[in-house]
């Protein structure tokens, strides 16, 4: 150490090689103290090498100099001073600063005031250091005033600091913002055991997204504050309570323990009942961005309860609904009226979620009220008691439901189902289908997803025409993606021409039909590929009618080419015939037609056979474009009038 | 070129057969038909944004350096030409298809000024993303990614469906891979796409 007072005392040099605290270190300290008029002084302090305490960075020089510092009996005050500061790599950053030094019977008060400077000019130095994230601050105004007061050591501390107008963003435009304006407020005090905090955030004007969540705070203003304690010993933070407030959209309450380096300790956290509908599209929606659940609209209220111990077993969510309508803009499906709670642990021992609703649909079939019982935990569910689904008058009695790898990739759910045997009537309403009357029943041992495939193993059965229609190798790829594939072989047993004919407005036939459709594929629920035959069946001893209308329309379905033929003339309404039956196989669009028997050029639809007048249909077109062929079928009109031979 | 593409599928062929192996004679992609195909949608999505002058075929030089000697040449030729034969057009004309098609052409005028502006960009692998959040207003940029998903969403069921519809799942990622590069070709002078693991401006 050298003190190297000049003749007449207008300067003072003190030269320090180097200052080691406790948990700091500073070489080259130079303090120069300049005596320039009667309680004016000229005040410079330098340092190299310096090493700070905590998680402060090293720096390699740091300089602090006040010009024209005003001393008192127990104060020094600098309204313009400059802190210089030089990290390991950065360029020197310099910030005009208004420093005030109190003393008084060995406390004393440090306030350090910096008001409009650049954000960037305290961020950029900071990120260099890797004290904050690296952002790029483009805009805004930022006033700090720092407070320090101690005896021997510091006691305590308090920082103010407003922003506006602040734009900010990453590298990549994730997180970013514009014309923000904030208010921070935070304080530190000794306590018994370490430290004591307090801090305040207000966000209040402009606009942040954060990938992916976009908040307009000018709108929804955003405030956040923790009190809590620093163990000294441990280096654990409690922080109790800690509040995030997103007004109109949500409010989080709870505590919050980090271990020293970090580390979340535990956390328990409630989500306060609000409306659902703004929490879901600032918070919910954007994560869901690219799954088939990303179009929801979501109303009514729900609450939260979120806790994360070290412990599995204490790793817990609660979640209550109240009055939930979800509505998906798509189309495919709707749930109304949901109430109840879902709870979930991590490890085994989670309590019971119970779910209600009022209603709801799927695509185009609306389904009842409801109860859904089970046990959620990890990644798996499992229901309690079976779940009934009324549906089409009828309904689908759930059992076993198993959920598996939620919110995974690799989600699969299996269930036991068995039908109460349900409303043709009610389900061709739904469909737009022209009505017919009957039951859908069946046994379905497993329903499966698995792969973004459901599997319904066993087959659905339709008493349908006095006779039954069998669905089975039923699977749907896809089922919420943009094109649904639905994958099924059907089966016609013994139906009533009489039946179906008077339905379809279709001319009236007697006799009984069989037939299938196999290798059905629907795509976004429209055919595009099957093999369809449909005949009399060979032991048929029914009474074989086809009246003139009907004669007509399989005329027609033959195409242009289809040639009517009887043993007498158009005189009659009604003939009788052997057998009858059309085939297709659907393939690109078109359709390959057949029918019962192969002719002269062609294919018979109907043979005539038995009593008289008895009548011949010929296709003679083998194939017919699809959308012609539905267009025709739906209209059941007559394409060039049948020729008579 | 479909062309020297089934000439590298020939070479292929041409060298199994020379091990004598037991060789099973797959269809080919028709990897010109493809490139139509992929040129249909792409003008009826893109309408006149997409680029006219880049309307011919694009070329895949590389296949032909690969090529030993003529007379391995002359024998993949005459390979080859039955090889061509095979051909034929792909079929686009599916409803489902069609739903795709009209369901995109909506969507572009969306993302059209995100094409211009460059925040979009046409990936290597037929898809789109965003390539510059910066150029997009802070409270767009959620829309922005919603639009990319749904595009993106549309673009895979495309592919797949094209292949599912001519009867041959197994060459939807050649379907892809044509159209990765189609969408590319027709793109606009400004717009961005990928290339070797960075973004380039076209």
């Amino acid at each position: 150490m050298r003190a190297t007072p000049s003749a007449a005392v207008e300067e003072l040099i003190l030269e320090i090689a180097r200052v080691d605290g406790a948990a700091w270190s500073v070489a080259d300290v130079t303090v120069r103290l300049g005596f320039t008029g009667e309680d004016r002084l000229a005040l410079a302090l330098g340092g190299s090498q310096l090493e700070l305490p905590g998680r402060l960075p090293a720096l390699a020089g740091a300089f602090f100099d006040c010009p024209g510092a005003v001393a008192e009996t127990s104060s020094i005050i600098c309204a313009d001073a400059a802190l210089t500061v030089r990290g390991d790599a950065g360029a020197a950053q310099s910030l005009p600063l208004g420093v005030r030094l109190d003393w008084d019977a060995g406390r004393w008060r440090l306030e350090a005031k910096a008001a409009r400077i650049a954000p960037k000019s305290l961020w950029r130095p900071a990120a260099e250091q890797g004290l904050v994230p690296a952002l790029d601050m483009s805009d805004g105004e930022l006033s700090v005033e720092l407070t320090l007061d101690g005896d021997a050591g510091v006691r305590g501390a308090r920082l103010d600091a407003v922003v506006s107008g602040l734009g900010f963003s990453d590298a990549q435009g994730l997180h970013a913002g514009e014309g923000v304006s904030a208010r921070v407020e935070g304080r530190v005090s000794r306590a018994a055991s370490g430290w004591r905090t307090e801090a305040e955030l207000e966000v209040d004007a402009g606009q942040m997204y954060l990938d992916p969540v976009f908040v307009d705070a000018g709108a929804t203003p955003i405030s956040v504050s923790a009190a809590g304690s620093v163990d000294t010993e441990t280096g654990r933070v409690t922080l109790s309570p800690v509040r995030f407030h997103h007004r109109s959209v949500a409010t989080l309450e709870g505590d919050l323990r980090l271990a020293a380096d970090g580390a979340l300790e535990a956390l328990d956290l409630g989500l306060a009942s609000t409306a659902a509908a703004p929490l879901h599209a600032t918070y919910l929606q954007p994560f869901a961005i690219g799954t088939p659940f990303d179009a929801l609209t979501v109303d009514g209220r729900a609450a939260a309860r979120l806790e994360w111990h070290a412990v599995p077993e204490r790793r817990r969510v609660r979640i209550d609904l109240d009055g939930i309508d979800v509505d998906d803009s798509a189309g495919r499906f709707v749930l109304s009226g949901v109430h109840g709670h879902v709870e979930w642990s991590e490890a085994p021992g989670a309590e019971a979620s119970r779910l209600t609703w009022d209603g709801g649909r799927l695509y185009r079939i609306d389904f009842g009220s409801g109860t859904l019982d089970g046990r959620f935990v990890g990644r798996r569910f499992d229901l309690g008691a079976p779940l009934w689904i009324p549906l089409l008058e009828g309904g689908i009695q759930v059992s076993d439901l198993r959920v598996d790898a939620i919110a995974t990739p690799d989600l699969s759910w299996q269930f036991r189902g068995s039908v109460q045997p349900m409303s043709l009537t009610a389900l061709t309403g739904a469909l737009g289908w022209p009505s017919f009357g009957g039951t859908l029943g069946g046994d379905i041992p497993l329903v499966g997803y698995a792969g973004g495939v459901v599997t319904v193993d066993g087959s659905l059965e339709m008493e349908v025409f006095e006779g039954k229609v069998r669905v089975g190798e039923l699977r749907i790829a896809d089922p919420f993606g943009v094109i649904p594939v639905l994958y099924a072989d059907v089966d016609l047993e013994d139906l009533s021409l009489d039946a179906l004919t008077g339905t379809f407005s279709f001319g009236n036939i007697q006799g009984k039909l069989q037939g299938r459709v196999h290798g059905l594929i629907l795509k976004d629920w429209k055919p595009t590929r099957f093999e369809a035959r449909f005949a009399t069946p060979e032991d048929d001893d029914s009474r074989h009618r086809i009246s003139q209308r009907a004669v007509e329309n399989l005329a027609s379905l033959g195409g242009a080419g289809a040639v009517l033929s009887s043993t007498l003339l158009r005189i009659f309404d009604e003939f009788s015939y052997r057998r009858l039956g059309i085939a297709c196989r659907l393939e690109s669009g078109v359709c390959e037609m057949d029918g019962v028997a192969p002719a002269e050029r062609g294919y018979y639809i109907v043979e005539g056979g038995g009593l008289p007048p008895r009548i011949d249909v010929l296709g003679f077109n083998r194939r017919v474009d699809w959308q012609v062929l539905v267009g025709r079928l739906r209209q059941i009109v007559a394409s060039e009038g049948p020729v008579i031979r | 070129m479909s062309y020297l593409r089934n000439l590298a599928a020939a070479l292929a062929t041409a060298a199994f057969l020379s091990s004598g192996a037991c060789v099973t004679i797959n269809v080919y992609f028709p990897a010109a038909a493809a490139e139509q195909a992929a040129d249909k949608i792409i003008e009826e999505v893109w309408g006149d944004d997409a680029d006219k002058t880049a309307n011919e075929q694009s070329s895949d030089a590389g296949s032909l350096g690969a090529i030993p000697s003529r007379v391995a040449y002359a024998i993949l030729e005459w390979l080859v030409s039955a090889a061509r034969a095979q051909e034929a057009n792909l079929d686009i004309s599916s409803p489902a298809i069609g739903k795709l098609q009209a369901s995109m052409r909506a969507r572009h005028g969306q993302l059209l000024p995100h094409y211009n502006s460059g925040a979009v960009g046409l990936t290597g692998n037929g898809l789109v993303a965003v390539r510059d959040a910066k150029a997009i207003p802070l409270a767009a940029r959620k829309t922005v990614n919603q639009l990319v998903a749904d595009e993106n969403r549309d673009r895979m069921a495309l592919y797949r469906e094209i292949a599912a519809a001519n009867g041959h799942p197994e060459w939807e990622r050649q379907i892809q891979e044509t159209f990765a590069r189609r969408w590319i070709d027709r793109a606009q002078r400004g717009w961005y796409y990928q290339s070797g693991g960075g973004w380039r401006a076209k």
